[in-house]
């Protein structure tokens, strides 16, 4: 019977999947993107959607304006507080 | 509370960051583009042990934050993807004991949480946490997912999930050492295309 604690067992299980992709040659990780047709060298390429470019919702910048300085404070470090982990198309 | 860009109303409804601390530390030729693909599908991975309110992007951007003001510094001899991958971590494991101290309070930003750790990193909190462990079983099934026609890297997931070695795998699976390394180098291959595409599977 497997008395694994989800929790454990699932940090566990990505710590090691982190192991291999640090493993993995810049060269696998381009012949990856190009298989998918992405062109990280290409300006405006969707490659780097949410890392060199983000996004953020204008209302949810308003919103953030009427909480306050503290709480603008705190957004002003990042500034990519959006939605899912699931990526809006660019 | 979810915040999502309104595709009803994109792209008005929304304000393009052209220079987001990642994109500060390209710039700053602390980074190549090749470290932020491999950081991408990083922090994509990493966040899938986070609650759904925070996206990867969050974790990448605070996790860069941190290094470029200075409160995380890259030890000697230790390459800059895998220290800004052990931030992240470290920011996820604070996110989570700071979650439970502060259960009964509004939910914190990546950037409200204390500073703590700086040099060793925040060790896996041990204690028991419902929420922690709803997603952790939600996330399994998406990764289990990702290799459902791979019958041996589902088995390596379990292994891995329990924490066997290689040995211990390759004799419970009956599975040769080349076996066990080419499914490896197969998962990282997927792993790859699923933190490189848009959506995420």
């Amino acid at each position: 019977m497997n008395t694994t604690r989800p929790e454990i067992g699932f940090e566990r299980l990505l710590k090691s999947l982190e192991r291999d992709l640090l493993d993995a040659s810049d060269e696998e990780i381009l012949s990856v993107a190009n298989e998918l047709g992405i062109k990280p060298g290409m300006k405006g390429s969707i490659a780097l959607f949410g890392v060199t470019v983000a996004a953020r919702s204008k209302n949810q910048e308003k919103k953030s304006r009427r909480q306050g300085k503290s709480s603008s404070d705190s957004m002003s470090r990042t500034r990519s507080r959006r939605g899912s982990k699931r990526d809006a198309p660019p | 509370m979810k915040r999502h860009i309104d595709l009803m109303t994109w792209p008005e409804s929304v304000e393009w960051i052209r220079s987001p601390p990642a994109r500060r530390a390209l710039d700053a030729k602390i980074v190549t583009g090749a470290d932020l693909l491999r950081l991408k599908v990083l922090a994509r991975l990493q966040a899938r042990g986070l609650p759904p309110h925070i996206s990867w992007s969050d974790l990448l951007q605070e996790a860069f934050a941190r290094v470029l003001d200075g409160s995380r510094r890259q030890p000697e001899g230790v390459p800059v993807v895998a220290f800004v991958a052990g931030v992240m971590r470290s920011i996820k494991e604070q996110y989570w004991r700071q979650a439970r101290r502060g259960a009964r309070q509004r939910p914190k930003l990546l950037a409200e949480l204390e500073i703590t750790g700086v040099e060793e990193g925040e060790p896996f909190d041990p204690r028991p946490s419902p929420e922690r462990r709803a997603i952790a079983i939600q996330e399994m099934e998406a990764i289990n997912k990702l290799f459902e026609d791979d019958l041996q890297a589902g088995q390596i997931i379990s292994a891995l999930y329990e924490g066997l070695t290689v040995d211990e795998t390759c004799a419970r699976y009956a599975m040769s050492k080349t076996d066990y390394d080419s499914t490896r180098t197969r998962m990282r291959r997927a792993l790859l295309k699923a933190g490189l595409r848009t959506p995420q599977p």
